[in-house]
């Protein structure tokens, strides 16, 4: 990444000053002596929340917060081989008809979240709880039966034909429900769609599992334009979305944690 | 701008932050950005700011927007192995994440005051503000964050006599303690449901009910917003949001303090506050973008 910066920023200041072009190279190659570290960035951070916030304390609190929900999106891995149980967690969907008549259709990411959870069975063939919109794929496109994949949490469609797609923890708590108790789906393998699995992990985690995404299996990353919630459609879009909820996420758990008793 | 090192236990006092906010928000890519800012960039990198500092990072680095922008840009883009969504992205994590500063304008070029609510004191009959946004059974005691915000009101009302619409709970003080009664103060009050039970405003219930009164936005003039320090940026945005020409007065400091006993949970501490307004911020803001996105749903 960063030799890619300093060609960018190289490559940037000498096509187009030439006319400041010894304050620009100086520049760029000032820029350019600049990598990426970690604690780079948390300085660089601190620094300019302090400034904003006049508040070195409260800006240090803050960037450990931000770092995280903004700059972290990769989840925790285990082997295939650890896995005990397989959660499949879906990717919206897609709707045909309207009102009352609306249904919900799996899609192309869910067809495609279904594949990557296949590809772990093959690897470690163990129950999979999957979001209904994936586990009607798995049986039906790949011969999986009940026995091997519990269904959980189907979308509902509303009598006007707003259809809801169930919640990550509503999905993390059927799953449990099925098994009869976290303890029962022992080490959980994630299975999302890439963008997704970060929470999903932490939502699987804070229900008690111990959950983590495969190493050896590779998210998929697709969206779909005719997907829904519109969210889903734009990976840029998305990703903001995941913030909010991140965001929300973390002010439940601090409120919680604070103020027990409200 | 002077700023005090904060690695730990590091006694330097730095002269300098590069701030690039205003022309970082004008910038159409990041190459521009580099370009324009190259001077200030050189300017600082020459003096060396930074130096013997023996925290983490690389204390020869200038702390700058410029840097601050590079590595988040570095980070997420390996993040997400993808530099341009990595892009896509940055200018909103810096606008809602890293921008607290305030546009301002001089009380004398105000037309009108808006004042924004914080927090509230439960009472026997009103409880703490449901956090799960139900409704309440009576209305709160306004509270002392809402005193010094009907203060800074009158501050700036003594410099520049004009209309004022004022939250509720701050609209309380200004007429016990400043007697303001007139019609050019304006209380937006709650909405009370039908059962009697009372539904607070949200920011944006609240500039919504500023600009019906008034009529229009534009009616309004140019706004002096009022509201705790860390709620403004977002008051000034959601007042901007709904038509308004709105900053914060120069001349009047807002108040800074949280009350420990608020009857809104998230209005009591400022860690917390924050982590609470820029989720407000991101989910108003991603709403928006959906939206445009996606008139038709």
């Amino acid at each position: 990444m960063s030799n890619r910066r300093r060609f960018i920023f190289l490559s940037s200041a000498a096509a187009s000053l030439p006319l400041a072009s010894t304050l620009l190279t100086q520049t760029s190659l000032a820029h350019a002596a600049i990598p990426f570290s970690e604690a780079e960035l948390v300085r660089q951070m601190t620094a300019k929340l302090t400034l904003e916030l006049s508040d070195a304390t409260t800006a240090s609190t803050e960037v450990g917060y931000l770092n995280d929900l903004f700059f972290n999106w990769e989840a925790a891995s285990i082997a295939a081989s650890q896995a005990d149980s397989i959660l499949v967690f879906g990717f919206g969907g897609r709707s045909s008809g309207s009102g009352a008549s609306t249904q919900v259709a799996s899609g192309p990411v869910n067809a495609v979240i279904a594949h990557a959870a296949f590809q772990l069975y093959q690897l470690k063939p163990v129950t999979i709880y999957a979001q209904a919109e994936v586990a009607s794929v798995l049986m039906a496109s790949y011969g999986l039966d009940g026995s091997k994949v519990k269904s959980v949490q189907a979308a509902t469609v509303s009598a006007t034909g707003a259809i809801s797609f169930a919640t990550l923890e509503k999905v993390v708590s059927s799953a449990v429900t099925a098994a009869g108790s976290a303890a029962a789906l022992g080490k959980v393998a994630v299975v999302s769609h890439r963008d997704l699995s970060k929470r999903a992990v932490q939502v699987a985690t804070t229900a008690g599992l111990s959950a983590a995404i495969v190493k050896e299996v590779t998210l998929p990353t697709d969206f779909d334009v005719l997907g829904l919630p519109a969210a889903n459609r734009r990976r840029d879009l998305f990703l903001l979305n995941e913030i909010v909820n991140k965001f929300a996420a973390l002010r439940a758990n601090l409120i919680t944690q604070a103020y027990p008793n409200g | 701008m002077t700023f005090r090192c904060d690695c730990l236990g590091c006694p330097i006092q730095i002269g300098l932050y590069i701030n690039q906010i205003e022309p970082m928000k004008s910038m159409k890519n990041r190459r521009q950005l580099l370009l324009a800012s190259s001077a200030t960039a050189l300017a600082t990198l020459n003096a060396a700011v930074l130096s013997g500092c023996g925290g983490s990072g690389d204390a020869s680095v200038p702390l700058s927007d410029v840097e601050l922008d590079n590595q988040m840009a570095a980070k997420l883009a390996a993040q997400l192995g993808n530099a341009a969504t990595a892009e896509a992205l940055l200018p909103y994590i810096k606008d809602m994440g890293f921008t607290w500063s305030l546009p301002t304008i001089a009380a004398a070029q105000i037309n009108t005051i808006v004042a924004y609510g914080f927090g509230n004191r439960p009472n026997a009959a009103s409880g703490n503000t449901s956090s799960a946004g139900g409704n309440q059974a009576a209305l709160p005691d306004p509270g002392p964050t809402n005193e010094a915000l009907a203060d800074a009101v009158y501050r700036i009302y003594q410099l520049k006599p004009v209309k004022i619409f004022a939250q509720w709970e701050i609209a309380r003080f200004l007429v016990s303690k400043y007697n303001m009664v007139s019609p050019n103060m304006i209380s937006i009050e709650p909405i009370i449901a039908a059962d009697g039970t009372i539904t607070y405003l949200s920011t944006d219930g609240v500039a919504a009910a500023v600009v019906t009164q008034q009529g229009s936005a534009a009616a309004l003039g140019n706004v002096g917003v009022v509201g705790h320090r860390d709620h403004a940026k977002r008051c000034i945005v959601t007042s901007a949001n709904r038509g308004m020409k709105a900053y914060a007065v120069a001349e009047v400091a807002l108040p800074t303090a949280y009350d420990l006993q608020s009857g809104q949970s998230w209005t009591r501490q400022r860690d917390l506050y924050l982590v609470h307004d820029m989720y407000a911020q991101f989910a108003v803001k991603t709403g928006s973008l959906i939206a445009q996105a996606y008139p038709q749903g």
